[in-house]
């Protein structure tokens, strides 16, 4: 590769380049290798020169290993459902050609979608309005052209499934939908309480319990003020141990006996610790 | 960092990624995973574990993207990622995490009150100092303008219009002598990467 090619990545380290030569040098860099080797060895020389903590090996390679890793993540770009109501489209009147489909709902609305109805996804109609990232997809056209269930893929690309499959398919789920699926599980087993807080601060009782596969979520309130007890089996929680405080809330994490309780709420850490403490399996 | 143009780069990559553009985000790997491996180097001493929970702090990163508002710098996000990834990793494994977080501007700098460097692998610590050496090296042999030129921007954080007030001569050849003087490092750095 000529040396000259190098320049604008020396320039893309610096932020002196402008957007347009941004993107295609990203579009560049990422199909050569050697291109992003030489942003990498810039910015170590870079952080050598500056005496910041590098850790030096020639093993180092997360760029592609992080690549790889992520290889079966969804693009982020806004990503549309179609939300299956069988009986409601039948009701539904005739929409014009013209009329803009009501059918397809924003990201916002998925997780209210997914507990009513079956939800396909579409990669397509991002919040850029670049459309040099990629080809986008004319969702009104696609419905009416297939008249079936437009069927999720990462990416842009659409494949469809005959509307006679009365049950929608949804071949690969999109990142974080998996959580909706099993809320919705959790909701329809309405599972027993298994775990209570046998100490609560005067007036409290139990108002409601989630209880998932992996995690068990009881709610306390005195009418005013409310607290609630999370217990997760030990190494399935997102959070160390300790304090910390939001606005006028508390979370108080602690591990006991291969569990981890947190309490939340707007309580002292001395109450929320004693909550914890006293949380036990239920004896019914 | 080195200020506000740094800033401005990783916040376009960002927005690359937002936009869907996934491959943008190789390149902020590529920018920070030195300094991140450095980063949890200092919660586990194991290399090879290191490697993992920093591969796993940047899919975190990747996967946490949507909810980056930019409100903070990219490395300070990502930062603070990387630390909670190292304490539940050793959470996890019935390791107790340190007391006290690692400042991120100590956590940047290979001197400190923290003395970074007795952290490293010795093989690692060999390797940087005989780069900062070859560094040191090319730098004084750099004809005087590439000299200048380069040590305006990696030192005095200027930009390029500044620096090409103060050599007297077009932004294009400022960019130019950055560029040139990189090249003459990196020609001298990549033996050890190989």
């Amino acid at each position: 590769m000529h040396e000259k090619s190098f320049e604008p990545i020396s320039a893309m380290m610096d932020g002196e380049i402008e957007a347009f030569e941004l993107r295609r040098l990203i579009e560049r860099t990422s199909n050569d290798g050697e291109l992003k080797d030489k942003w990498g060895r810039y910015h170590l020389a870079q952080d050598i020169m500056q005496g910041r903590s590098v850790e030096m090996s020639d093993t180092v390679d997360l760029v592609s290993k992080v690549s790889a890793a992520l290889e079966t993540e969804p693009n982020y770009r806004t990503t549309v459902i179609h939300e299956v109501d069988q009986l409601v489209s039948k009701e539904r009147p005739q929409q014009s050609p013209e009329e803009p489909s009501q059918w397809w709902k924003p990201m916002a609305s998925m997780a209210m979608a997914a507990s009513v109805t079956a939800v396909v996804l579409l990669g397509a109609q991002g919040y850029s309005t670049d459309t040099s990232v990629g080809p986008t997809v004319d969702l009104a056209n696609v419905v009416k052209a297939n008249e079936g269930f437009p069927q999720g893929k990462f990416g842009n690309q659409l494949s469809t499934v005959s509307s006679s499959n009365s049950q929608p398919v949804v071949k690969k789920m999109a990142y974080g939908m998996r959580q909706y699926i099993q809320q919705h599980r959790d909701l329809l087993a309405n599972k027993a309480a298994s775990w209570q807080a046998n100490w609560l601060p005067q007036g409290f009782s139990k108002v409601t319990h989630r209880v998932s596969n992996k995690s068990e979520v009881l709610l306390y309130s005195n009418g005013r003020a409310t607290v609630s007890v999370n217990i997760e089996p030990m190494g399935s929680q997102v959070a160390s141990q300790g304090v910390v405080t939001s606005d006028n809330l508390l979370a108080y994490g602690v591990s006991a006996d291969k569990k981890f309780i947190t309490v939340v709420g707007d309580v002292s850490p001395d109450v929320a610790a004693k909550i914890a403490a006293s949380v036990t399996i239920t004896t019914q | 960092m080195s200020g506000e143009n740094n800033a401005e780069i990783d916040k376009q990559l960002v927005k690359r990624v937002q936009e869907g553009d996934k491959r943008a985000f190789d390149l902020l790997v590529g920018k920070y995973q030195h300094k991140i491996i450095a980063l949890i180097g200092r919660y586990v001493y194991d290399q090879d574990e290191a490697l993992d929970i920093s591969q796993e702090a940047f899919i975190k990163a990747y996967r946490a993207l949507p909810r980056f508002r930019g409100d903070s710098a990219f490395y300070t996000w990502l930062y603070r990622i990387a630390i909670n990834t190292a304490k539940n990793h050793l959470v996890s494994r019935g390791r107790r995490p340190p007391d006290v977080d690692i400042d991120v501007a100590d956590a940047q700098y290979f001197e400190g009150e923290n003395k970074l460097h007795d952290l490293g692998s010795p093989e690692s610590n060999l390797v940087r100092e005989e780069m900062d050496q070859v560094i040191k090296k090319v730098l004084d042999q750099l004809p005087v303008d590439l000299r200048v030129a380069l040590t305006l921007r990696e030192f005095e954080d200027m930009s390029y219009e500044d620096i090409s007030k103060i050599m007297d001569c077009p932004v294009g050849t400022v960019r130019s002598r950055i560029f040139r003087a990189r090249e003459a490092i990196d020609k001298e750095v990549s033996p050890f990467l190989k």
